[in-house]
């Protein structure tokens, strides 16, 4: 706990670093929050390419940004909901060109990080087959632990649409598992 | 099997390849906007400036023209008013000098 203390308050000093113009500060922010924007948009869109599009995308806006965050847990919150209604706004678009079955496929140099890898890939399979809204909502719950609260916040939702999302998210999840 | 633990476990961070922040911050530099005046930046906004300045001229010796017209307009006016005027009064006095001859009716009885 203390540890975690420590790190928000070097990350509330590297933000206010950042936002005084040192750009080693921000690559710093970055490179803290890289895998969450990162790991978020390949969730949803299925395409590392695509995904690493977001990340760069979001973390370029985070910059144009600066000046109007708070704190780092302010940052943080902010980079989850862009990069999640980004990753919404590309998932509606007609012509999504990031739905590839191999987009969600480990680099070949990492080892395998489950004793399941053909469930967790069904799985991901799954919750790729899901409509833009649930699947962020999906993705925000499991991957970053979010409660509905945090997750309604992100997406400017009541709690109630956030429960009912997860509810018929997880009936289809476990449909689609079990036929 | 528990449903929320694989999916926890499927839907874990991964970490970002590598040179994410690079490209970032290579994106931030370029995109950033270059303080100094560009040659042809500078030469529009001297363009602008001559042609505002070149206008305002011109329209200003406009304006005079036509105050200057609006003025010998008014005068000449007034010089016709005032020529009118004496005309008018001329008349009147030459109405006024010009008595009818009355036939003289003693005389001509006098003189039949």
């Amino acid at each position: 706990m203390k540890g975690a203390l420590a790190v928000a308050e070097d990350l509330d000093e590297t933000l206010a670093r950042a936002q005084a113009g040192d750009s080693a500060a921000f690559a710093n922010l970055v490179r803290h929050h890289q895998a969450m924007v990162f790991s978020l948009a390949l969730h949803s869109l299925r395409s590392r390419p695509a995904a690493e599009d977001v990340a760069q995308d979001v973390f370029v806006e985070l910059y144009r940004s600066l000046p109007r965050l708070e704190s780092a847990a302010h940052a943080a919150g902010w980079l989850r909901r862009v990069t999640c209604h980004r990753c919404i706004d590309e998932l509606r678009r007609p012509r999504c060109r990031f739905e590839l079955a191999t987009g969600t496929l480990p680099d070949r140099a990492e080892p395998p990080a489950s004793p399941e890898p053909f469930l967790e890939a069904r799985l991901r399979e799954l919750v790729a087959g899901l409509p833009p809204v649930p699947r962020m909502v999906v993705i925000l719950r499991y991957q970053e632990e979010l409660e509905p609260s945090d997750i309604a916040d992100a997406l400017k939702m009541s709690i109630n649409t956030v429960k009912s999302h997860l509810r018929r998210s997880i009936d289809t999840l476990r449909k689609g598992l079990t036929s | 099997m528990n449903l929320d633990d694989d999916l926890r476990r499927a839907l874990r961070r991964q970490p970002a390849p590598d040179g994410v922040v690079d490209k970032v911050m290579a994106r931030i530099v370029e995109e950033a906007p270059d303080d100094r005046p560009s040659p042809i930046r500078f030469l529009a906004v001297a363009a602008a400036i001559t042609l505002v300045v070149a206008g305002g001229a011109r329209y200003f010796q406009h304006q005079q023209a036509v105050s200057e017209a609006e003025r010998v307009k008014t005068e000449i006016r007034l010089a016709l008013q005032i020529t009118i005027e004496k005309i008018a009064l001329v008349q009147v006095r030459l109405n006024d000098t010009q008595v009818p001859l009355q036939p003289d009716t003693a005389f001509e009885e006098r003189n039949p």
